[in-house]
């Protein structure tokens, strides 16, 4: 048996074990080591597992995991959210689907705080759902809006999915990060487009109730005075200045950031009284279950991408292709087919674990801008995260619901607009690599 | 639970757990996975603190602690392995069992059967860990390798080796635990 078909069965194989439910780290690191030992021995095959274990990730380079999530969760289990979500619902008071982009603004925001789709999307279905639906707006608007605008959480800095991004395809993290800043905004720009628009034209969807839509209606806070906004939202803006000032000023390294941010999210949060020691124990504790899952994934994929080199199957790949003469825009949106098709059973990291090793080389051959393509990878991503039927996002707002009633069919249809919304944005995003690249100065288009 | 375990922060695996896992903590296994994963946690603390240490350090003073880089290096292997047993143990391990899940509700037995044979294969992964992980150990220890600038910091490597290797033999055991529990459930299934 060639070296390539074992390559190809070890890959099929995890796809197969992963889907039926095994432990996505144990299948790949298993079935590489399988592979390594069918092709090169089992001596070999235990020193490069011993090796993926024990020093792939023993770098400070890594230590930006752990220090995100500890500032991640100090964000979302305090109410910074809530906070966040009422200063903006006031400002937006007076705009159509206002609540709608309130909802849209201070994801935005605070998506600058945390690394994960998943905290903005928990924190948001507790904290606007329930404040929009009691002001008539539809259940699957409201839901639709904070699973939608919660993938926010993943484009604008921090965002564990670009280190993990940058890791696999070794550029720098803090490029990437810069690399989302535009884009982000953009997209966040394009969801308030898009829920004016539906308040104009498309009411029904918005509401069941006309008056609801009516300027003025809404906005937890009336009333309040000046001094207790700016106290509202103070700390979230020294949290985005520490970690995106930082890295884009050059002070920090997102490892740097990671600490600092985490340190002044504890100060927050103790300065806000809501910190108690049982709490901060189990914040810390919960930071070490995430890096572990998340580490020991990236442990897997480092022995997965020797096993695939070994193989040769990444090289066959790219020949085949390139005797296909398919060309790079071809390439580019077969890829880009490839992962959104992917997010509907896959989840986001393991994604990037699989398919990276591949595409790389392939991308690198045509001297693709890897940064771009970091940051065109991470949309089309998290595009799977909204749709049926392994819609993450949608799950995590289903299981943070206190209305149970809503359907996860229902959140679905709610997040179709802002799903097309994405795709009209990665579109540009793929059209225009300097809405990516304009922060970063690199200079680099592939027409 | 309070806050942080309601954000799920895991944005990998939305609550994914395995039906019915009786409750654990209690047994002296269930302790010492937690012992290990409080040791975890404080080097998280620690590590933190370090970075911090370290960027005022060389901010303010103009002095970058030295070994900070490579201590933090070491550590986040030592962390990971520090709580793989007890991130098991509370299936915050990634899977994706939305399919499974659902086969779960037909056929609850073969899916049981599943997961036995699932764990059993998991259990037998972190055991070649151990095997070949143990003879780094060795290297380290008796060749007293550090980490660091000679003369200025040194941080020996066999420890943080040591903690793979006892992480690794405690997720193997929790494995096996994890299942015996799952073949339990699909023979107790068979009788009932």
């Amino acid at each position: 048996m060639g070296d390539i078909a074992i390559g190809a069965i070890c890959l099929a194989s995890s796809l197969i074990l992963i889907q039926t439910g095994m432990n996505i780290g144990v299948a790949l690191m298993l079935l590489s080591f399988v592979g390594v030992w069918a092709i090169k021995g089992q001596v070999i095959a235990g020193k490069l597992l011993a090796s993926s274990v024990a020093t792939s990730i023993a770098s400070e380079t890594y230590a930006v995991i752990p220090l995100f999530v500890l500032m991640g969760l100090f964000v979302s289990s305090t109410h910074m959210g809530r906070d966040t979500f009422d200063v903006a619902a006031l400002l937006m008071r007076r705009l159509r689907g206002g609540l709608g982009i309130a909802t849209v603004g201070a994801n935005t925001v605070f998506a600058a705080c945390t690394g994960t789709t998943i905290a903005s999307a928990s924190v948001f279905t507790k904290v606007a759902v329930p404040e929009m639906m009691r002001h008539g707006y539809t259940a699957k608007f409201s839901v639709g809006v904070v699973a939608g605008s919660s993938v926010l959480g993943m484009l604008i800095p921090p965002s564990i999915l670009m280190i993990i991004f940058g890791v696999i395809a070794n550029i720098s993290i803090a490029d990437l990060f810069t690399s989302g800043i535009v884009p982000g905004l953009l997209l966040a720009l394009a969801f308030c487009t898009t829920i004016l628009m539906l308040s104009y034209f498309l009411p029904s969807f918005v509401t069941n109730d006309p008056q609801a839509l009516k300027a003025g209606a809404g906005g937890p806070l009336g009333g309040t005075s000046l001094w207790s906004l700016v106290g509202k939202v103070l700390p979230v803006v020294i949290l985005v200045g520490t970690v995106l000032g930082g890295i884009y000023g050059g002070l920090f390294t997102p490892t740097e950031a990671g600490g600092a941010g985490a340190l002044a999210a504890f100060f927050i949060a103790l300065a806000r009284r809501e910190l108690t020691f049982r709490l901060f124990w189990e914040i810390a504790q919960e930071t070490g279950r995430v890096t572990a899952a998340i580490c020991f994934l990236l442990m897997a994929a480092a022995l997965y991408a020797q096993m695939l080199t070994l193989s040769g199957l990444p090289y066959a790949v790219g020949q085949w292709l390139q005797d296909a003469q398919l060309g790079f825009l071809a390439i580019l949106i077969g890829y880009l087919l490839v992962i959104m098709i992917l997010g509907c059973f896959l989840d986001s990291v393991s994604i990037m674990l699989i398919v990276l090793p591949f595409v790389i080389p392939v991308f690198e051959s045509f001297n693709t801008n890897l940064i771009w393509l970091g940051l065109v990878s991470v949309i089309a991503i998290e595009i799977g995260l909204l749709t049926p039927p392994l819609g993450i996002a949608v799950f995590v707002v289903k299981a943070n619901l206190e209305d149970q009633s809503i359907s996860t069919w229902e959140i679905f249809k709610g997040t179709a607009p802002m799903t097309l919304t994405m795709v009209a944005v990665l579109i540009l995003c793929v059209l225009f690599p300097k809405l990516a690249l304009l922060l970063v100065g690199q200079r680099w288009s592939w027409w | 639970m309070s806050a942080p375990s309601a954000t799920q922060s895991s944005q990998l695996s939305p609550g994914s757990s395995a039906p019915g896992r009786p409750a654990g903590g209690s047994s002296w296994f269930g302790r010492f996975t937690q012992t290990l994963n409080v040791i975890g946690t404080i080097l998280i603390l620690v590590m933190a603190v370090a970075v911090n240490a370290d960027v005022v350090g060389r901010g303010g003073f103009n002095s970058p602690i030295a070994g900070v880089t490579e201590f933090i290096g070491l550590s986040i292997v030592a962390v990971v392995f520090l709580q793989m047993a007890n991130t098991l143990r509370e299936e915050r391990h990634v899977s994706n069992d939305v399919f499974i899940r659902l086969a779960g509700e037909a056929y609850p037995r073969v899916v049981a059967g599943l997961y036995c044979s699932y764990h059993l294969i998991g259990a037998g992964l972190m055991f070649i860990v151990v095997i070949y992980v143990w003879p780094i150990l060795r290297q380290n220890y008796e060749g007293g390798y550090f980490a660091g600038t000679a003369g200025v910091v040194q941080i020996p490597i066999w420890p943080f080796m040591a903690i793979v290797v006892l992480g690794a033999a405690t997720t193997t055991i929790q494995f096996l635990i994890d299942s015996w529990t799952q073949f339990m459930r699909a023979w107790r299934g068979a009788q009932g």
